[in-house]
């Protein structure tokens, strides 16, 4: 169930709050929280609901055998266990999302025809199985102990408001307020605010934009002048951050309407002075996973290696981000390109990048995360080449696909916004109104709320769209 | 005054939250809601969900087996879900004031966007894909630029007329090709659009269409001619068009009908005046122009018996509009209620001296025509293959003598969609 659709804004949403706050007790709070967020799933992917038990069961009481063990002082038996249920949550997101793509390679490599039947992928997979993976290995490290209530488990690992694209949360982090939930006022305004905001980034900008960029990235791209190839691309860089920054911007006001706090996914990576601070600010919840249960342990494990051990890690780290983001060469391209970049910039380069002027670093970073998208977005490799051609302006500024022939010349003013909301600009402005309170805080209240109504105009003149990330 | 600021938010936020559900809760049951705008059911759950329905009568009859079965089967294709979400929208308070506003902002962002350019044709809104002529006030289609599936699909339209024509000898095949704007050189948009067609494919497949089967075409020759021709805010040709189309048609027919009964001409031309046509592009953009004149014609038509799919009706509502009996609403059908409905089949069996039957086989536009045409024919059929799936020339000659065959129609119909408009032999 898509956050910007009437049914969810207009029927989920209110019966939710008005259960919780109707019902008191923390257990009851959580019951309700997992019934809805099993209706919230199959509402959009009812056929693979029981994946979503699975994922509980296993997690749930891998979980349990491996506080067992530890308590029992039998390390090795942990090992096991956690390993055990690592591979299962592996196997689980391996099974639906890369079986194919592994098998592609087996059928090019090997001698044999291979054929697979296509099998569609749960929603989420991608974000309730690394949950999952953080559970285990937390409680492997001790940063946890087991969960023994499974309602109070389930409600931590499927909660909906970041089921679907995250942000990756670990358990730690909600622990006590799933166990103790609190109604605060101030933070079921923040929250509101929050998922206003996201809302309209997502249906105002980035479903508006996406309707540029799927006539863009679908049309013929030697024929492309270059005008409309950098609006593409511009326009798909704003969509996506608008997009999944907007939908993580709903999760977190969401999860604060009912209580929780979730991690911030975002932190305007688009003012980012290197690719490493790019990656710091960009979909922070993940970059925080491949950091805690891979880099560290890589580097950890491979401490006495002195020759590029920091570079291969961080290659071997973004190879599999790539992959992450999706069962295709494309993707893990685009993961190997930040990897290398990652890696120059790990090498000397970094430090001698922040001895430059800010706007140098700006515009480094900047033109590389475009450059990025472009892998990202086009799936087919092969169009690369002349992509970049009608970026370069090998077809001249304008050619036959023209912005009237796609009739999208209307969506070139929603850059303006889409930039200001993609800049810290905005935000400081909300801020300081706060900060300054009174009828400054009344007059930024009254903007959200116009902009509330507006975004309700946009759905229900436009129907609603996928979100582009619950398909990683 | 609110004890403290972020109450305001709170309260109008959740005012506005609350406000849809509690509609919802206290409007009741009305009656069925149809929006004339987008021709169909507002959805209405208990309207909408018969197989629910019977799920309570297996669950009433304590079949919770058969009844688990078709409640799980919707639910899991997802149909279910797709009809409460559309309910939630359709059912939304103030949803047209808000669609209107929505339209209305569309308009403002493409005003500003083309404010540079100087264009005097711009998109009418941002999801139809239609334009609007500012200066004559004409909503239009750009112009059809063609890829290699459609060029696949002209071949297969080539290969179905090839083998009809060797299939059936002892017939006569005409087609009346209606020159759309999108496919004619004279679209106002064509020089943005340096794919534009402007009429290379249908030259193409006159090119490599059989001799056998006899051409005419409703040509443009100016954007004028298709300003006289075609409604403003709709995609069908208007009284100028069709009785142009009808003349030209007959003359076509005639060449190999030299018995042929004389044409028949219009006796009177009636201009309703109280009606304002809002069109199909009138209701996809809610463009704010004024409705088209809705004219209509009288003529000595000869006193058919008309068959809908086998069952004895009204072809069209010709004669209450003629008397007077109409709707002024917005938005309603015009020309589907006076020229003719669409079925799968129609036969009209005239009293008109004539030895000789034909079949047509086209679409909307051929509507008004039948009832013209019918005049030169004993037997007149209308056949619209979207309706008629199993519709296959064999059998339909087994049953019908048919001499004539006439295909009419705008490109879609006569040499672009292959997949709908093929006609099966067997």
């Amino acid at each position: 169930m898509p956050f910007s659709s009437i049914t969810f804004i207009f029927l989920f949403l209110p019966i939710i709050i008005l259960l919780f706050y109707i019902v008191r007790k923390s257990l009851w709070r959580n019951i309700i929280l997992v019934g809805s967020s099993l209706v919230f799933f199959a509402w959009s992917d009812p056929i693979h609901i029981h994946v979503l038990f699975l994922s509980i069961l296993i997690n749930y009481f891998w979980g349990r055998w491996i506080g067992k063990a530890l308590d029992e002082n039998n390390q090795k038996l942990a090992r096991v266990h956690m390993w055990l249920g690592v591979f299962l949550n592996l196997s689980l997101l391996g099974f639906y999302k890369y079986t194919g793509f592994f098998l592609d390679i087996l059928d090019a490599l090997l001698p044999i025809t291979i054929t697979t039947a296509t099998k569609s992928l749960p929603l989420g997979i991608s974000f309730f199985t690394f949950s999952g993976i953080s559970y285990i290995l937390d409680i492997y490290n001790k940063v946890t102990p087991p969960e023994r209530n499974l309602i109070h488990f389930s409600s931590y690992l499927i909660m909906f408001p970041k089921l679907l694209q995250g942000p990756i949360t670990r358990l730690i982090e909600i622990r006590d307020e799933l166990a103790h939930p609190k109604f605060i006022p101030l933070g079921i305004m923040q929250g509101v605010r929050r998922f206003i905001g996201g809302l309209a980034k997502k249906v105002i900008l980035a479903d508006s934009l996406s309707i540029a960029t799927t006539k863009i990235f679908a049309s013929e791209f030697s024929e492309m002048g270059a005008g409309l190839a950098w609006f593409g691309i511009l326009a798909y860089t704003l969509q996506i951050y608008l997009d999944f920054s907007g939908y993580t911007d709903m999760a977190i006001g969401v999860g604060q309407m009912l209580g929780f706090n979730l991690p911030e996914n975002f932190n305007f990576p688009y003012i980012s002075h290197s690719i490493s601070d790019f990656w710091r600010r960009w979909h922070i919840t993940l970059g925080a996973w491949f950091r805690t249960y891979l880099f560290i342990p890589l580097e950890f494990a491979r401490k006495k290696e002195k020759f590029l051990r920091q570079q291969s890690n961080l290659l071997i780290v973004f190879l599999l981000t790539g992959l992450w983001h999706g069962a295709s060469w494309n993707f893990v391209i685009w993961g190997a390109y930040y990897g290398v970049i990652l890696a120059i910039e790990a090498s000397g380069f970094g430090k001698k990048l922040k001895k430059a002027a800010p706007f140098v670093q700006h515009v480094y970073s900047l033109a590389l995360i475009i450059i990025g998208w472009v892998f990202f977005r086009i799936t087919d490799i092969q169009s690369w080449g002349s992509f970049f051609g009608a970026l370069f302006g090998m077809n001249g500024w304008r050619d036959s696909v023209t912005f009237r022939s796609l009739n999208v010349l209307f969506y070139v003013p929603f850059l303006i916004p889409a930039i200001l909301f993609s800049l810290p600009l905005m935000h400081r402005l909300g801020e300081n109104a706060k900060a300054k309170g009174g009828i400054y805080l009344v007059l930024l209240d009254i903007g959200y709320i116009i902009l509330f109504v507006f975004t309700l105009t946009f759905i229900i003149s436009k129907g609603f769209t996928a979100f582009m990330y619950a398909e990683f | 005054m609110l004890r403290k600021p972020y109450q305001f938010l709170l309260v109008l936020f959740f005012i506005i939250l609350f406000c849809a559900p509690i509609y919802l809760l206290f409007r009741g049951h009305p009656s069925l809601q149809i929006s004339l705008i987008e021709d169909r059911v507002l959805g209405l759950p208990e309207k909408s969900y018969p197989t629910l329905k019977i799920a309570i009568e297996y669950i009433q009859q304590g079949r919770l087996d058969l009844a688990f079965d078709l409640v799980w089967k919707l639910y899991t294709e997802g149909a279910l879900q797709k009809k409460v979400d559309l309910a939630a929208t359709d059912l939304f308070p103030l949803r047209m004031s808000i669609i209107l506003f929505s339209k209305a902002m569309d308009r403002t962002i493409i005003e500003l966007s083309y404010q540079f350019t100087g264009d005097s044709v711009i998109p009418a809104d941002m999801t139809s894909g239609l334009f609007i002529m500012l200066d004559e006030k004409v909503l239009i289609y750009p112009p059809a630029t063609l890829d290699k599936n459609d060029e696949i699909y002209i071949q297969q339209k080539l290969g179905n007329y090839r083998e009809l024509s060797t299939s059936f000898p002892e017939v006569n095949f005409y087609i009346y090709y209606i020159e759309a704007l999108e496919f004619s050189p004279y679209n106002p948009l064509n020089k943005y659009y340096p794919k534009a067609d402007k009429g290379q494919a249908f030259e193409d497949f006159i090119e490599n269409l059989p001799e056998t089967i006899s051409v005419e075409m409703l040509s443009l020759e100016s954007l004028e001619e298709h300003l006289q021709n075609f409604y403003r805010t709709d995609h069908h040709w208007n009284t100028n068009g069709i009785l142009k189309g009808y003349d030209e048609i007959y003359d076509l027919l005639a060449e190999k009908y030299p018995n042929i009964p004389d044409k028949l001409l219009p006796t009177e031309m009636v201009t309703f005046e109280d009606i304002q046509f809002q069109g199909t592009f009138d209701r996809q953009t809610l463009y704010p122009i004024p409705g088209d004149t809705f004219t209509g014609f009288n003529a000595d038509f000869p006193s058919c018996k008309v068959k809908e799919d086998g069952v004895e009706g009204q072809y069209n509502s010709r004669d209450k509009y003629l008397k007077g009996e109409y709707s002024t609403l917005p938005y309603v059908s015009h020309y589907g209620l006076y020229f003719g409905t669409q079925k799968g089949m129609i036969e009209f069996d005239c009293e008109v001296n004539a030895d000789r039957n034909l079949l047509i086989i086209g679409d909307s536009y051929a509507r008004p025509l039948v009832s013209l045409l019918a005049a030169q024919y004993k037997h007149t059929y209308f056949v619209d293959l979207r309706q008629n799936k199993d519709f296959t020339l064999s059998g339909f000659l087994r049953q019908y003598p048919v001499k004539d065959i006439l295909f009419v129609g705008g490109p879609n119909v006569i040499f672009l969609d292959a997949d709908q408009w093929n006609v099966k032999i067997n």
